[in-house]
């Protein structure tokens, strides 16, 4: 009988084969069975209902948020390990994928790097920190918040879901067609692709709404936007990126996923279709994405950078400028990825030259750093060794790309790995040492305890130290011709080059389990590491105002902002102590589980979608629709915390 | 919100509905029952497009009479700037690939629909 209606194009043929995949397809549900035994185990199934799934406490987000981002690094880095275990060993005979499984690895490294360890580290770090920032009880809309989290957890469940049943796609980080056309791909792979960053996509594109709502509206009172600490700014300009750039992203791939799913032509190279106009839109959302990432990044170094230097930042205005300047440039760089396209040269030279100018609002920026730290009294703490390698890292990373910015130049290095190394290069060294730092200062603003240094600084070290050595080769190779994306190269002379870059890999792994050690030892230290006065930095914003961790309401009472590094002049100027009449009351968002069963469903569209199980996606719209006409006749949102009681927390949490 | 306030935002909402769902089955129907010829209905199509704009603006946008900060107003403006150098920027990429070639637009445009016919 046919069961197609039912179950789709699901059929065992699907399930892996080759011993790599078929560990982890096994290992993976084992693992997770495990904990889910654990959670039954240990009665803790309410606690993490209560407390966790159902929240629309931004800090509590951020903390889902950033322990996926952490776990999903771990996946995209042992991805990378293999990667390079193979380039490294190919030649001495030792296969360890097919050309196939070497694809699909590279595309998850990559599709996971970015929409799920930096998009998910950034959206982690802006929950967790820039309510706080702002004075504000809450981001605008705290439930909104919440969908986006559950859409990004379920674009994270339908890519590793891959993993276990029908393969990923082998189209790389952008799947360009008509690699990723139905007439190459006909199987899932590319499916699961595409809705997974469909899914998390639009998570995201909601949650920039959400922020820049917030940073516009939820700022403490008498703080004008010149008042703001950099980081809301570098925000405020990430997310108006967001908004503009992820529905571009959008639409792309429902185009593609048009053309795999409805027959249509967009992307297939006949009837009428054009596979370079996919190239062309998927990167005018990609180049604002790489910005989107990094420049909250920039945030938090500027923060850092002005805290540990224990000086104002300099010159606030340029690095406002130069983030505004950012918001324009980006959105006209975007032909610089395909130079080699075949564009004319006016086309490139446009281009690449806009490619040159947005390079000097960033070194601005660098400079700015420079500055604040020249005769400050500077304290090398853990964020700010990472801020040391990220001003070497960055700024190699910035030099090659501005090499690169020259069409002609690109010609030669264009899809070799000398790109591959510069764009590791600016992520890594931008990015994840930005987002690192921001974990490492914010820590005990969220969990009432500082991680502990040294080993933090141990980590950065092995991060740094085998980030030059794993990409350092990769630009010497690239020059040398090494395309990317291949498994193995015939040339015997690159193997040493090649092995001294999966060392480096490996000491990045080191670097990453020091980072997982420092905390888990900080958590078993946690009685001695403890903050108690809330300000472990002597810190210049308003976060630092309240006791850490961070009390679900945020501000007992709303701080009124009269001037830059509004805690800073306050401490000096003697902190007052709140009195009882000045106290409240105030409302906060109820817990709510809609926003899971939205993101469920919504998942459940993507997984029809995927296998062709159409009543699936029909009924999953349904309850999706149905859920949000429900929610927004839904008045009764909100819970009032009476001036007593607030009273009395503040006192219990001052105490 | 006052009642006042609540039936006139209420009925700005059901004008720009009825609007917006008249001028997007227009636009269906003047392709479908083939009113004109092609020309004629892809002019139509834009004429109508203009005033779907028009229509979301001011109704749903709520662009008018905003007090200041004017947020709406600049987010709006920045939004169709970058969405012009999107458009128009993808429009001078994509018609400046075929310089590598030697053909012309149009040359290409007919190249690729021959190529399309064949269905290779």
């Amino acid at each position: 009988m046919d069961w197609s209606w039912l179950i789709g194009r699901l059929s065992p043929e699907y399930l892996p084969k080759d011993p790599v995949t078929l560990g982890a397809a096994i290992g993976m549900p084992i693992a997770i069975i495990g904990i889910l035994l654990a959670i039954t185990y240990f009665k803790k199934w309410s606690y993490i209902w209560n407390e966790w799934v159902t929240t629309l406490d931004a800090k509590k987000i951020g903390i889902m948020y950033m322990g996926i981002a952490i776990l999903m690094l771990l996946r995209g880095g042992a991805d990378a390990l293999m990667l390079r275990a193979q380039t490294a060993l190919a030649q001495t005979g030792i296969e360890l994928f097919n050309t196939q499984t070497f694809q699909e690895v590279f595309t998850a490294h990559g599709s996971i790097m970015i929409f799920f360890v930096g998009m998910g580290a950034m959206f982690g770090l802006i929950n967790m920190a820039l309510p706080l920032m702002l004075g504000a009880r809450d981001v605008a809309y705290p439930f909104l918040n919440s969908v986006s989290f559950w859409l990004f957890f379920a674009g994270m469940v339908i890519i590793n879901a891959s993993l276990v049943f029908g393969g990923f796609s082998n189209g790389g980080w952008l799947g360009y067609p008509p690699l990723t056309g139905l007439e190459y791909n006909p199987g899932p792979g590319v499916d699961y692709w595409i809705w997974a960053l469909q899914i998390a996509g639009i998570g995201s594109l909601l949650s920039g709404i959400n922020f820049t709502v917030t940073i516009l509206k939820n700022r403490a009172p008498g703080m004008t936007l010149m008042k703001m600490p950099i980081f809301a700014w570098s925000v405020l300009v990430a997310m108006v990126l967001v908004m503009l750039a992820f529905p571009v992203l959008t639409a792309t791939l429902g185009m593609l996923a048009l053309d795999r799913v409805a027959g249509m032509h967009f992307f297939t190279s006949d009837a009428g279709g054009n596979p370079m106009m996919y190239i062309n839109l998927i990167w005018a959302w990609g180049h604002p994405e790489v910005y989107i990432l990094v420049l909250p990044a920039f945030g938090i170094f500027s923060e850092i950078v002005a805290t540990f230097a224990r000086k104002r930042l300099f010159g606030y205005t340029t690095m406002v400028a130069a983030l505004i300047a950012i918001m324009f440039l980006s959105f006209v760089v975007w032909q610089h990825h395909f130079f080699t396209m075949g564009a004319g040269a006016n086309v490139n030279a446009f281009f690449g030259i806009m490619t040159m100018i947005i390079a000097i609002p960033t070194g601005v920026k660098l400079f700015n750093w420079i500055f604040t730290m020249y005769k400050g009294r500077t304290k090398f703490t853990a964020p700010m060794i990472w801020f040391m390698c990220f001003a070497v890292t960055f700024t190699i990373g910035g030099v090659t790309g501005v090499l690169m910015a020259v069409p002609a130049l690109d010609f030669q290095v264009h899809n070799t790995m000398f790109l591959v190394a510069h764009f590791h290069n600016v992520i890594i060294g931008g990015v994840l040492f930005g987002y690192f730092a921001g974990i490492y200062y914010w820590w005990p603003k969220l969990f009432g305890f500082t991680l502990h240094d040294g080993l933090g600084k141990l980590s950065a070290y092995a991060w740094q130290v085998g980030f030059i050595l794993a990409f350092i080769p990769l630009y010497i190779l690239g020059l040398m011709g090494a395309a990317r994306r291949i498994n193995t190269y015939d040339d015997p002379s690159w193997v040493p080059l090649f092995i001294v870059s999966g060392v480096g890999v490996g000491v990045i792994g080191i670097g990453a389990g020091l980072m997982i050690l420092s905390m888990v030892y900080s958590i078993w230290k946690r009685k001695k590491l403890a903050d108690t006065t809330g300000d472990p930095w002597d810190g210049r914003t308003l976060e630092w105002s309240v006791p850490s961790p961070a009390p679900f309401y945020n501000f007992a009472i709303t701080p009124t902002v009269t001037r830059r590094d509004e805690w800073w002049y306050r401490k000096k100027d003697g902190v007052a102590q709140p009195k009882r009449e000045d106290y409240k009351d105030i409302e906060l968002p109820k817990n709510t589980a809609e926003g899971v069963y939205i993101a469920i469903a919504t998942g459940m569209i993507g997984f029809g979608f995927i296998w062709h199980i159409w009543w699936m996606v029909a009924v999953a719209l349904i309850v999706v629709i149905a859920f949000v006409i429900r929610r927004s006749f839904n008045d009764d949102t909100e819970y009032t915390i009476t001036a007593d009681e607030l009273y009395q927390l503040d006192r219990k949490a001052r105490a | 919100m006052s009642k006042v306030n609540y039936v006139h935002e209420t009925q700005q909402y059901v004008i720009g509905f009825v609007g917006a769902a008249t001028l997007t089955i227009l636009a269906y129907l003047s392709v479908k029952l083939d009113w004109f010829d092609a020309t004629t209905t892809a002019i139509f199509v834009l004429v109508l497009a203009v005033l779907q704009f028009s229509v979301q603006v001011y109704y749903f946008l709520h662009l008018r009479g905003e007090a200041k900060p004017r947020w709406r107003s600049w987010t709006f403006i920045y939004s169709i700037v970058m969405m012009l150098v999107v458009v128009f920027g993808s429009l001078w990429v994509m018609y400046n690939l075929n310089y590598r070639m030697g053909m012309s637009g149009e040359a290409m445009e007919e190249y690729m629909l021959e190529q399309g016919k064949k269905g290779f």
